[in-house]
């Protein structure tokens, strides 16, 4: 339209005259040309419309005559048309980003340009050079390259698992096979200059560096993104790896940063000092002079050197400021709930829960859940958001466990104890039930005993059951099954002490004799082997449902099957003894040893086990051991020195079958078993015919380095007889390893012949005939 | 493959060494007494007598007629096997580690302990192998000097050109001995090196290690040809004549095997295939760390000693020599 074009330039081109048409063309040329549009301005309700309206007016009424004002209420901008095309290009001109307000500037442009761009058009469209799109696709390939695919591990065509084991220097990840030994996926020296760590889905794996983390991913490990934070120590993930938390030491500038994972921005960092409850403090404190004490009891020697030290520890201490080594922090001491919608800590008045936001985190409703006091808390490994909460007694008021949503803070249940210790809260790894650890003081407080608290927290008004233990049954270790109702406990009988005394002393020392872990376990004198009681929360009550008694055993590790298989371990001192069990049926798997192993490991589908030595708990056998979930060696040991780490690598929950779905594939476990054993024959065929070739070639090699050997020792004979030359009996240091076709050889020393049927080389040759016919048939 | 339990030590072996014939079977252990057996029976012949410390290593002449001993008390003796007279002795500033006849007879090493403020070398003496052997000269023809801990075991090439040593600084090295200079010297342990042996043709050598490692070498170029990785440290290793086997001991060091259980101390020989790398089978018996192993001179059989202080001395079944077909 010829129109369209004669608005292009400013709209100041001036049309023919003609007729009564042209003339109304004309005032509505003129009114589009004396018509300027604002832009940007704000978008306000009904009630203020009129004030704007005051507002736009006061501003342009005094660039010229305004002839119309058009703002319309919901639009965000309006029209001002002036009395001439002159005055409307001064306002557009001089009130072109003008601003308003802070978050109001305005954008003026004639109404005549407004129309102009409408009315472009549509073929118009803006075409990219090539240049630029081939630089675009190179850009993006890079991108991906940077970028792997970090779940590039679960496309394995065999579902096996990672594990990665650091020893040394040497970092390695491997894949654990059910039918070949371990295979090297990923092996780099100087890895990491204290530790490695998984991320809790395993996409990641992190590595501790002077200057800060770094996280690794994809088949090759690249480097996926660094976080600095000086001297890291200690490091925590949120369950979906949202959230990185990272920990140096309580007297750095910022020794807690909660970082995001994706992008390595720095989230939130906890400024010096670290301000923890007193009474959190207090004991940290204790521990760590309890230890000193010891440690100096032990040396007296050293320990007249080391007055001043105690003085620093106790300024240290007086002023208020945490124990330096860090190992004795409650960890994490940011906890994530599980939906990473929030955090917690631990503050002097109460749990601080910051909620977060993709781009700021706030303390929930500016101040802390209100248990004063609190000295320890864990969320809720689900989603629903429950925050559990311990506080001590205080004055008459007694210890309190509560349960509490958040973030509204509704308290689902308190209960209060009484002659509290401590307590420990151990959410079941569903979130189906919260057990309580709770030492107490016997009525004299000379004594301690323990009982549970198991809240079922998924049932109405969250019922407690409890769970007693006398003083003379001392528990030593609690067990969640996952992805089941069971848990196990460790305890050990105290004999009374008149018993003690007498009774208990021929059994003892037949115990000592045998094993000789007396010592490992404080076992101290009155005390019985520990046992293994195996409990069900069942609908109406908790149920023990068997005990095994006088086990060799400090530790429990249920697999995460959720079958009821779990690995009794008496590591350590206790000499690596291990105990598949299979509970639900009450049955013993498998029994083997693992000597002096110090850790246990089930790999995340619990089909394998692993145990291993660590070099920093025992000066031999470092090395790993891999086992079958009912406790058949997988491979040979393997021997690793100054192995300090083992771990497998995690899957990530949301792939995992649901409930239903596993008891599916249950139900049709024929139908994969019979596909199963149809592949793994093959690959064993495969891997036999793999071995085989391998070995042809290492033959074929080897020959080559014979047939080499044997033409050089052949080329010295002369040296060799000029060496023996005079020696009687000699000779036959000369020749002895000839090969026997050889024609160099005198005719005076055929008598040597016989030996030379015994000859390294002939013997072999045989053997590679018959291998080879062997090989043949079985093809 | 029942052994024959030979005990006449009473303390921990140091070395065996079978006479080219092979009938004959002479030990050395941290007692002063070096032995000799009937390989055959296993009945001890006789005993050198004379030396005040340890016997570290020993070597006998071509023809059996002469037997030399190094020992802790800084002494080598040369002695009459026949009769146990001894002929001659070598004095050393430190105890005698290692001790060599070169092939031919008329050269002989001696290599000493760092110890005493000594640096570890290795002493090159003439031989006279003359009827009566008391008529030798005290002082080395020539000195190496080189390696910076302890030699622990040095052998002759079979041209007496050269002679190899292995020291607990973890290197091999290479000796001219014409000119006495260091002609190659390679790393490869990362402990130290507690054995060394020649293959049959001298063309191979193989070192074990305190760090459970064995490697075969290369002699002329000082590569390695093979590496095996045991799950212990290792004290002895020796390469079959017969077979493409090597057989290797060891076990957890003396001064840890308190806090070790037995069964868990490795204390067996375990034989390797040199091609495959892999172990064919291994032999138990002794009740501490295996320190020396030898196999016969016609790898017919093998025999260990121990830190107990027992020689075994196995004659293989005919199934060992079916072993690499039936692999």
């Amino acid at each position: 339209m010829t129109r369209s074009t004669s608005l292009g330039s400013e709209g100041h081109k001036a049309p023919k005259p003609d007729g009564k048409q042209a003339q109304v063309e004309r005032a509505v040329q003129e009114a589009f040309a004396s018509t300027i549009v604002v832009e940007n301005l704000p978008v306000i309700p009904e009630s203020k419309h009129a004030k704007l309206v005051a507002v736009i007016q006061k501003i342009y009424s005094p660039l010229g005559k305004i002839r119309l004002l058009d703002i319309p209420l919901t639009g965000g901008f309006g029209l001002v048309e002036y009395a001439s095309p002159e005055e409307a290009q001064r306002a557009q001109k001089q009130t072109d980003g003008f601003q308003l307000d802070k978050a109001h500037r305005f954008r003026v442009s004639p109404l005549s340009e407004v129309e102009r761009l409408r009315q472009l058009s549509p073929n118009t469209v803006f075409e990219p050079p090539a240049e630029l799109l081939a630089e675009l696709s190179a850009e993006t390939s890079r991108h991906m390259e940077t970028r792997p695919n970090l779940l590039s591990h679960l496309a394995d065509s065999r579902g096996r698992d990672q594990f990665v084991i650091c020893a040394g220097a040497d970092t390695a990840v491997y894949w654990c096979d059910p039918l070949l030994p371990p295979e090297l996926a990923h092996e780099r020296g100087n890895w990491t200059e204290s530790d490695v760590a998984w991320s809790p889905q395993g996409l990641y794996l992190a590595t501790f560096h002077r200057q800060g983390i770094a996280l690794w991913g994809g088949s090759e490990f690249q480097k996926i993104v660094r976080f600095e934070h000086p001297q890291p120590r200690l490091i925590h993930f949120s369950a979906n790896e949202r959230y990185l938390l990272t920990f140096n030491a309580p007297d750095s500038p910022e020794p807690l940063i909660v970082w995001e994972t994706g992008t390595g921005r720095k989230i939130k960092a906890f400024e010096a000092p670290l301000r923890l409850p007193p009474r959190l403090l207090e004991k940290l404190w204790n521990d760590v002079m309890e230890e000193r004490a010891r440690a100096d009891a032990a040396n007296p020697m050293l320990a007249s050197m080391q007055s001043a030290e105690w003085k620093r520890l106790e300024t240290e201490r007086e002023r208020g400021m945490p124990p330096a080594d860090i190992r004795r922090f409650p960890w994490p001491l940011v906890q994530f709930s599980a939906d990473e919608t929030m955090m917690a800590r631990l503050g002097v008045d109460g749990v601080h829960v910051y909620g977060m936001l993709p781009d700021q985190v706030d303390l929930l409703d500016d101040r802390p859940v209100a248990v004063r006091a609190a000295l320890g808390f864990e969320w809720s490994p689900t989603t629903a958001n429950l925050l559990a909460v311990w506080a001590p007694e205080e004055g008459q008021s007694p210890a309190r466990v509560l349960l509490l949503e958040m973030p509204s803070r509704r308290e689902l249940r308190q209960k209060a104890l009484y002659s509290v210790a401590s307590i420990e809260l151990i959410w079941h790894p569903q979130g189906k039930y919260l057990a309580c650890r709770v030492e107490r003081f016997t009525r004299s407080r000379k004594g301690r005993f323990t009982n549970f608290e198991i809240f079922r927290v998924n049932e109405k008004d969250v019922p407690v059951e409890i769970l007693e233990f006398s003083e003379r049954d001392k528990v030593l270790a609690f067990a969640w099954e996952p992805k089941s109702d069971r848990f196990a406990i460790l305890h050990q009988q105290q004999l009374p002490p008149n018993m003690a005394a007498g009774g208990a002393a021929t059994s003892l020392s037949s115990i000592g004799s045998t094993s000789g872990f007396g010592g490992a376990l404080g076992l101290a004198s009155g005390s019985t082997r520990p046992m293994v009681t195996f409990y069900e929360v069942q609908k109406d009550a908790v149920r023990a449902l068997f005990t095994l008694e006088r086990k060799q055993c400090n530790r429990i590790c249920w697999s995460p099957s959720g079958l009821g298989h779990v690995l009794l371990a008496g590591l350590g001192t206790m000499g690596g003894v291990l105990e598949w069990w299979n509970v639900p049926d009450h049955e013993l798997m498998g029994v083997d040893e693992h000597f002096a192993c110090t850790d246990i490991c089930w790999d995340p589908s619990g089909r394998f086990v692993s145990t291993w030595v660590n070099a920093s708990a025992s000066r031999i056998e470092h090395g790993y051991q891999l086992w079958t979930f009912y406790g058949r060696k997988l491979a040979a040991p393997a021997f690793a020195e100054n192995l300090y780490e083992f771990s497998w690598r995690p899957r990530p929950s949301k792939w995992f079958l649901s409930e239903d779905e596993e008891r599916q594939v249950r139900k049709e476990w024929k139908q994969y078993r019979a596909k199963y054993e149809v592949q793994d024959a093959a690959l064993r065929e495969h891997r036999r015919r793999d071995v085989r070739v391998a070995r042809r070639e290492a033959l074929a090699e080897w020959y080559k380095l014979l047939e080499r050997n044997r033409a050089h020792y052949q080329a010295e004979a002369d040296k060799r007889r000029a060496l023996w030359r005079g020696v009687p009996g000699g000779e036959r240091y000369v020749m002895d390893a000839l090969p026997p076709n050889e024609e160099e050889t005198p005719a005076d020393e055929g008598e040597f012949l016989e030996e030379w049927v015994e000859e390294v080389v002939e013997t072999e040759e045989q053997v590679l005939d018959k291998y080879l016919n062997e090989d043949d048939e079985r093809d | 493959m029942r052994p024959l339990l030979l005990k006449g030590h009473e303390r921990p072996l140091t070395q065996l060494k079978f006479n080219p014939e092979g009938d004959l079977l002479f030990t050395t252990a941290k007692d002063t007494r070096p032995t000799v057996w009937w390989a055959s029976t296993g009945e001890r012949l006789g005993t050198y007598e004379g030396h005040t410390g340890a016997v570290w290593a020993c070597d006998v002449f071509w023809d059996s007629t002469r037997l030399v001993t190094g020992s802790a008390d800084n002494t080598a003796r040369l002695w009459e096997v026949q009769t146990g007279r001894e002929l001659f002795r070598w004095s050393l500033r430190s105890s005698v580690r290692s001790v060599g006849v070169a092939p031919g007879c008329r050269l002989m090493h001696l290599a000493n302990s760092k110890l005493l403020g000594q640096e570890s070398c290795i002493h090159l003496f003439r031989l006279k192998p003359d009827d009566d052997g008391r008529d030798q000269e005290k002082e080395p023809i020539s000195v190496f000097q080189g390696h910076t801990a302890t030699i622990t075991a040095a052998i002759w090439y079979n041209t007496a050109e050269f002679l190899i040593s292995a020291s607990e600084d973890g290197t091999v090295r290479k000796w001219d001995v014409e000119t006495g200079k260091e002609r190659d010297h390679a790393k490869r342990h990362k402990k130290a090196i507690t054995d060394l042996k020649f293959s049959k043709d001298n063309q191979f050598f193989l070192t074990g290690s305190a760090d459970g490692t064995a490697v075969l070498w290369d002699t002329h170029n000082m590569q390695e040809v093979k590496s095996f990785v045991l799950d212990r440290p290792l004290n002895a290793v020796d390469l079959s004549p017969l077979m493409p086997h090597a057989v290797v001991g060891g076990g957890q060091e003396a001064s840890q095997v308190t806090t070790t259980a037995g069964k868990a101390g490795k204390f067996a020989a375990s034989f390797l295939h040199l091609v495959y790398g892999q172990e064919l089978f291994s032999v138990k018996g002794h009740f501490g760390p295996i320190n020396c192993l030898s196999f016969t001179p016609d790898g017919r059989g093998f025999a260990s000693g121990g830190e107990d202080g027992y020689v075994r001395l196995h004659h293989f079944d005919e199934e060992y020599f079916r072993l690499s077909s039936e692999m």
